[in-house]
């Protein structure tokens, strides 16, 4: 043997053995660390109904959580633009939804739509990730980003989803599972290391390395899609509004912010959508036969009839208008009465409240005319010394024209006067309107309640939806 | 013990090194190659020069932010929602030379800048007076990050006006904060509101 080698051999027994306090604390510290990661990685990792049950209760012990403490949920909401049917073994129907509950996290609904193909819209927490400090990745479910990124490369200003949450686009159940399943091991990976962490600080890297290594034992690889849309709402949405309406109006007037529900990118198409509600005075609610006096006309109160109407504007890529829809939303006693709108009120709705949708696209032949009834509605800023039109007016023109050339759809279900906004907004915009709204996931209804499209002889029921 | 304990550690701190490696050089998922639009622009950044102050005069000033006003012009702040709407304007002008709009968001990041600056470009769009629109980023030594947006606006019996809005956010990430000027065209870069913009700074 060398004598450098004897040296190197020397000098590092002579490291490990030189600070034995130092040393060994750092080592004893580590192997604690490793003990515990272990111990919960392993419960929470594979987010089993069991594991995440003892998870939770470790968690709850010491006064924390740790993501994940149900199972998935299958149930029966009636989705955009179908009513289902569901049970526990399979769906039927033309669209079925399962609502998946990721505890304190979040939100995720599963979406199979009409044409095959499945969405998941995750919110709520999961849609924002923790920060970055000092290239110490803290936190990283980057759900709003481009997957569970590691390390110090990761750049505060290239990842730090803001939104309100995200939607994914698949083209077969298989490709949705995977990816829910996915979110599913991060979320209890991340409560994982929110666990180890309180129990040792800084033991959360840890369970990184752990679910790597479990990772690579079990051949498990999946690297997420992006979100093909994000949701934005709260202070971003009322300062793109505000900003902009402060602009056309040379300062001197603006939207009404407390309007502004929020904005969508559409990061395929190219699209933003605008969603604001829409607050009509009394009087312009009588002119529509929607009676202010009936119920809490815009404030959703409770036990009473109410209606609610969210005006969506999609711009698209050259921020030109491009489409325009109402998604309304009434109790059981409103339902007749937002269903006129459209010109012939839907009956048969058994004590269920209705969501109406009427969609319009805009093209240069009636742009003028929907930026005018859009300026009147608060929609839009609306320029000074321009063209508006009083709601009274807007509504029922851009009602018509959807019938004339758009769609006008409406289906049954259940809400009450304190959701309406969020029914209002449904699918449409699930993670502004809030996953917590499933519209009846709650209620488990098993029946289907019926969709419906406006035709030329009225309403049709929707033959492709129904069971 | 102490050599299972060493063991226990190379293996952790190999597996960390070997799982750092598997991480470095991983492009993530969706990057832009599919013709995705990102709400982040892109492009020639917009340099915007700061200034510390317009050699006297007037100054705003509240607990988000100060800008100084130019000569011969006043100063207003009202609320707009859980913000504020601060304007500059001339005695007499129909329209200010600058807006402020203040708005607590949380977090106020980089990613909030880019979603309200694109919200606001679609509503600019959306109200039919605005063409030209072009969104870049922006260097600014007085802020974080920002965004720009270049425009021209043409009311209805004007001359069109050149319009610049500025969004960013303070240090603290509690506030987005979106500033615009407007001149008529060609004497944007030149006009008092755009020294105005520029003495813009932003409190934690």
């Amino acid at each position: 043997m060398s004598r450098s080698h004897r040296t190197a051999r020397t000098s590092l027994w002579r490291r490990a053995a030189a600070s034995p306090d130092d040393g060994a604390g750092s080592l004893e510290y580590l192997g604690a660390t490793m003990f515990v990661a272990l111990i919960v990685g392993s419960l929470l990792m594979v987010a089993t109904p069991l594991g995440n049950q003892i998870g939770a209760r470790l968690c709850a012990a010491i006064g924390t959580t740790c993501g994940s403490d149900t199972g998935a949920q299958d149930d029966l909401p009636p989705d955009e633009p179908c009513t289902v049917r569901t049970d526990d073994t399979h769906i039927e129907g033309g669209v079925s939804i399962s609502f998946i509950s990721l505890g304190s996290s979040g939100d995720m609904s599963v979406e199979r739509l009409s044409d095959g193909t499945y969405k998941v819209t995750v919110g709520g927490e999961l849609g924002a990730d923790a920060s970055l400090s000092a290239g110490e990745a803290q936190g990283t479910l980057r759900i709003g980003d481009y997957g569970g990124e590691l390390g110090a490369e990761a750049s505060v200003s290239g990842g730090v989803f803001a939104g309100a949450g995200v939607e994914y686009s698949f083209d077969s159940k298989e490709e949705a599972d995977e990816f829910t399943n996915w979110v599913e091991r991060t979320v209890a990976k991340e409560g994982a290391k929110s666990v180890s962490n309180a129990l040792i600080p800084g033991s959360g890297a840890s369970v990184e390395v752990l679910n790597w290594l479990w990772n690579k034992a079990t051949g498990y690889d999946y690297e997420p899609p992006a979100p093909n849309v994000s949701y934005y709402e709260g202070g971003i949405s009322a300062n793109g509004s505000a900003s902009a309406g402060a602009i056309v109006a040379g300062g001197n007037a603006s939207l009404d912010y407390a309007n502004a529900l929020g904005v969508k990118f559409d990061h395929d198409k190219g699209t933003t959508t605008v969603y604001n509600k829409i607050t009509l005075d009394g009087e312009a609610a009588a002119q529509l036969g929607l009676s202010a006096t009936d119920g809490n006309w815009g404030a959703g109160g409770e036990g009473s009839a109410g209606i609610e109407l969210v005006v969506a504007t999609t711009l698209d890529k050259n921020n030109q208008i491009s489409e325009v829809s109402f998604d309304g939303a009434a109790t059981a006693e409103g339902a007749g009465s937002l269903t006129a709108l459209a010109g012939i009120p839907l009956q048969g709705g058994g004590g269920k409240g209705v969501q109406l949708k009427a969609t319009v696209p805009v093209t240069d032949a009636n742009r003028a005319q929907v930026t005018a009834a859009l300026g009147g509605l608060g929609a839009i800023a609306a320029a000074p010394g321009g063209t508006s039109m009083v709601p009274a007016v807007a509504i029922p023109m851009i009602m018509q024209q959807a019938a004339a050339n758009g769609d006008v759809t409406a289906q049954f279900l259940d809400v009450n006067s304190s959701n309406l906004v969020d029914a209002a907004l449904g699918l449409e915009a699930p993670a502004i309107g809030g996953l917590s709204f499933s519209l009846g996931a709650s209620t488990a209804t098993s029946e289907s309640t019926g969709a419906y499209y406006l035709g030329a002889n009225g309403w049709q029921e929707w033959a492709a939806c129904a069971v | 013990m102490r050599g299972v304990r060493t063991t226990a550690a190379v293996v952790c701190l190999g597996a960390a090194l070997a799982l750092a490696g598997c991480s470095r050089g991983e492009e993530p998922a969706g990057d832009d190659e599919s013709g995705r639009t990102e709400i982040a622009p892109e492009g020639d950044a917009l340099e915007i020069e700061a200034l510390d102050d317009l050699g006297g005069g007037e100054t705003y000033s509240d607990d988000v932010l100060s800008i100084a006003v130019p000569e011969g012009m006043t100063a207003s702040a009202t609320p707009a929602g859980e913000g504020t709407s601060i304007q500059l304007r001339a005695a007499g002008a129909p329209r200010a030379a600058v807006i402020v709009t203040v708005t607590p968001q949380e977090p106020a990041n980089p990613d909030a800048v880019d979603a309200a600056s694109a919200a606001a470009a679609a509503q600019l769009g959306a109200s039919g007076v605005v063409d030209d629109l072009e969104r870049v980023p922006a260097t600014w030594s007085a802020v974080p990050y920002a965004v720009a947006a270049t425009y021209t606006i043409t009311l209805e019996g004007a001359e069109p006006l050149d319009g610049l809005l500025v969004t960013t956010h303070n240090e603290a990430e509690t506030y987005l904060v979106a500033v615009s000027t407007e001149a008529p065209q060609g004497e944007l870069l030149s006009s008092p509101g755009y020294d105005a913009l520029r003495t813009l700074t932003l409190k934690d």
